[in-house]
């Protein structure tokens, strides 16, 4: 029986919008990259200017290239496939419109606001409430948009793809509001509703699914999509793609612990966290394989094609990187690869091979079909294939070697039970060659991003862009569920259903782990002798916060003797979940370009750190961390500390359960400047040293001064019993 | 399988409460797998299809370069 076929319109404004969005963004981020990396070998660089050091930075590159580079290039691929899998245009323009333009907005907030110092430093959900809520808003426009669509389909079946971009809708969703729960002190300025252990477990909840719903699931989609469409074939087995979708949305939510182990989280969540990252395996490589055997009969057209040749690379370093990621979940290796170097070369395997590869070849398939008789060149796609994969080769085995070399040395044990490499400086300024590898690498990964850029402004210049792609189709029948017929087969057909289930899947493994960590007390020991920071210390804290020491030094001792003779050698006391009650947000870190920093407390004079935050040469010859000449008053430079929030940020944390009495609140400035005095006159006992209470400077050094000291006051019964 | 399961019995600090998720996710993967399985192979083959019966596929190869 025929039916009359409806004529409509594909939207590829849109689509082209948000493409041209992903190499803008791509080429930003990565050269922020580029300019931190360059940083760690020539710390210069950043000529002394606050909003241009490694700290700050740092957040601007993760977020730009997750968010603004990876972000994009999600929009491009799924409102170019939704349209076509489900034959119809996007069910409003208008919500397409403020979808594009929002995300943009969200970006440009982050391009201002992370460089300026305001950040909340939770990884990857580093910008503030405001932008948060903005982000809720446009996610959830995009996932109106998506799901009316779906709504309005001529195509009965949901292909998996669109499967995989609802579960990303979903979870990503989910992951942002609880990981971003915080009360704000002011316009740009919140504490976290969690503390310590419990902060931590949610933020590596999310930061861990961040991987997996922003830059794992939706670009699996994009995978089932242009995959076979490049390849002119079906996909291997959608068998192996409904098993491995359920199977990797289910497994994923639960593995967020594999980041914390051997911290203070409880032993029985980190252990759940290294099980199912193992069982990870399985699913990831399901996709895996289903890509890659998608070319069987056409791997003779990888020599002539770049999009396939993209495809190939990208989906090969995605297996790697999902090997990796479960063996690096294990706590043997994982004692050796965390807080080194190995760590961002695990992620950029997956970032610049997976995800970057997946979006150029996207693009290089998407600009010769959007743009009618353009000058698209397929020498130039190819140039830019070598110059990417030389790059990425350049980026990642540096930093392997640099990886391991730096934990060997770490662990290294003399004879007679000292540390061979006991400064820690020794172990960064023998891997500083690697850096600058890596940053040679960057730079022939961007070259290629360049020659891409310059291929599709000739193709755009010369080219009609095919705004509005006439296509025609039957009207979708009525169909209602009819008895015996399958449970997932009805899913598929409603997307709401479709939405819900996956939100139950992926609600079952985060209640699972994060709810007994918030409810039963006996997972973190309460230690009697931890307190509140008090006024001055809590604004040093923000401070350090501000600048973001966290991307470089942890705050957490693991149970190692190495550790623990390097950080505390007098009383090897590893850190304690006791310890961060009090921690909103928790500081611990998650990379070790310098030392750890929990037990910094008493380990040096005021004066040591007031020089060294001046200039770290003069007190570790060789040192590659920037200065921070803008927390002294000096040259003219006025770095009085704003103290217009303290006493709302006591209130704020009160009550969030810090046990800060309202005499204190009414005192905090009192109390801060009584502390300033006193550490100003140790300070100024030194003839060189000339400074005033209300700098900046004095309020991080007692913040330092405070770091891991606490525990030792609590009496020798009381730290028996923890430490057993 | 006995090595799987000394495995899980050696990871430290695993009781009932990491056991019991892991069979919760069995449980689960095991029935995904049973309907997969199952499905109809005429099914199968049409859904597979989807993307590369895309009205745009004739037009896009017009314009090929």
């Amino acid at each position: 029986m025929s039916q009359q076929l409806e004529t409509f319109y594909y939207d590829n404004r849109t689509t082209r919008n948000f493409l041209l969005a992903t190499v803008l963004w791509g080429l930003i981020g990565l050269l922020v990259g580029l300019t931190i990396a360059l940083q760690l070998v020539f710390p210069a660089l950043n000529a002394d200017t606050s909003w241009l050091t490694f700290g700050r930075l740092r957040a601007l590159h993760t977020n730009g290239a997750i968010f603004a580079f990876a972000g994009n290039a999600i929009f491009t691929g799924v409102y170019y496939s939704l349209q076509r899998l489900l034959k119809t245009r996007m069910a409003s323009d208008l919500l397409s419109k403020i979808h594009f333009w929002g995300w943009q907005l969200v970006i440009v907030s982050a391009v201002i606001t992370l460089p300026l110092g305001y950040t909340s430093t939770k990884e990857y959900a580093e910008l503030e409430w405001p932008i948060d809520i903005l982000i809720t808003l446009v996610w959830v426009v995009f996932g109106v948009n998506m799901i009316w669509t779906i709504l309005k389909r001529r195509e009965r079946h949901l292909y998996v793809a669109i499967w995989f971009y609802i579960a990303t809708f979903v979870t990503v969703a989910v992951l942002h509001i609880f990981n971003n729960l915080a009360i704000p002190v002011n316009f740009l300025k919140s504490y976290s509703v969690y503390a310590g252990v419990q902060d931590a477990l949610v933020q590596w909840w999310y930061g861990h699914n961040a991987v997996a719903f922003f830059l794992t699931t939706p670009f699996l989609g994009l995978m089932y999509y242009f995959m076979p469409r490049a390849a002119e074939r079906p996909v291997y087995s959608y068998r192996l793609s409904i098993i491995h979708f359920w199977a990797l949305i289910f497994i994923y939510i639960w593995a967020g612990p594999h980041h914390l182990l051997y911290t203070a989280l409880p032993d029985w969540a980190q252990s759940l966290g290294t099980v199912f990252s193992i069982m990870l395996i399985a699913p990831s490589w399901g996709g895996m394989i289903n890509g890659l055997l998608t070319l069987r009969g056409a791997w003779d057209r990888v020599r002539d094609s770049a999009v396939l040749k993209f495809f190939v690379v990208g989906v090969s370093a995605y297996g790697m990187a999902t090997f990796e990621g479960p063996l690096l979940s294990t706590k043997w290796l994982n004692g050796i690869a965390h807080y080194t170097d190995w760590i961002p070369a695990h992620v950029h395997v997956g970032t610049l091979g997976w995800n970057g590869f997946m979006t150029f070849g996207m693009i290089y398939w998407l600009i010769p079909r959007m743009w009618k008789n353009g000058a698209y060149s397929e020498k130039m796609a190819n140039w830019h294939f070598w110059l990417g994969t030389t790059g990425l080769i350049f980026w990642a085995l540096p930093m392997y070697v640099a990886g391991f070399t730096q934990s060997l040395m770490w662990k290294e044990f003399a004879p007679d039970g000292t540390l061979v490499y006991g400064n820690f400086l020794e172990t960064v300024t023998q891997i500083v060659p690697m850096y600058a590898l890596r940053a040679f690498g960057g730079t022939l990964y961007i070259s290629g991003i360049v020659v891409m850029i310059f291929n599709i402004f000739k193709t755009a210049v010369k080219g009609d862009l095919i705004a509005n792609e006439e296509a025609q189709a039957p009207a979708l029948a009525a169909h209602s569920k009819h008895s015996g017929e399958h449970w997932h087969r009805w899913i598929e057909r409603k997307p709401v259903q479709m939405v819900i289930w996956s939100t139950v899947v992926i609600a079952i493994g985060g209640i699972i782990e994060i709810v007994p960590t918030l409810m039963v007390k006996s997972n973190i020991p309460t230690i009697s002798t931890v307190k509140p920071y008090t006024p001055l210390e809590l604004e040093g804290r923000d401070l350090y916060m501000r600048e973001a020491c966290n991307a470089c030094h942890s705050q957490m001792i693991r149970p190692f003797a190495s550790e623990v003779q390097r950080y505390d050698p007098v009383d090897k006391i590893p850190s304690q979940g006791g310890e961060f009650v009090y921690d909103h947000p928790f500081l611990w870190g998650s990379k070790r370009t310098g030392p750890d920093l929990h037990r910094e407390g008493g380990k040096y004079p005021n004066s040591w750190h007031y020089n060294h935050m001046w200039d770290p040469t003069s007190m570790s010859p060789g040192s590659i961390m920037p200065r921070y000449p803008w927390m002294f008053s000096a040259d003219g430079n006025d770095a009085t500390l704003d103290t217009a929030y303290t006493a709302k940020k006591m209130k704020v944390l009160q009550g969030l359960g810090v046990p800060y009495t309202d005499d204190e609140i009414a005192q905090a400035d009192r109390l801060r400047y009584a502390q300033a005095v006193a550490i100003a006159a140790d300070l100024n006992a030194d003839p060189t040293i000339k400074v005033d209470p209300n700098e900046e400077i004095v309020a991080l050094i007692a913040y330092l001064q405070r770091l891991g000291t606490d525990i030792k006051k609590a009496p020798k019964e009381e730290l028996d019993a923890l430490m057993k | 399988m006995g090595r799987m399961l000394k495995f899980f019995a050696d990871v430290q600090g695993a009781s009932w409460y990491p056991i019991t998720a892991l069979f919760v996710f069995l449980i689960f993967f095991v029935g995904v797998t049973w309907y997969a399985l199952r499905l109809r192979r005429s099914d199968i083959e049409g859904w597979s299809a989807l993307p590369l019966e895309s009205n745009d596929l004739k037009s896009a190869e017009d314009h090929d370069c």
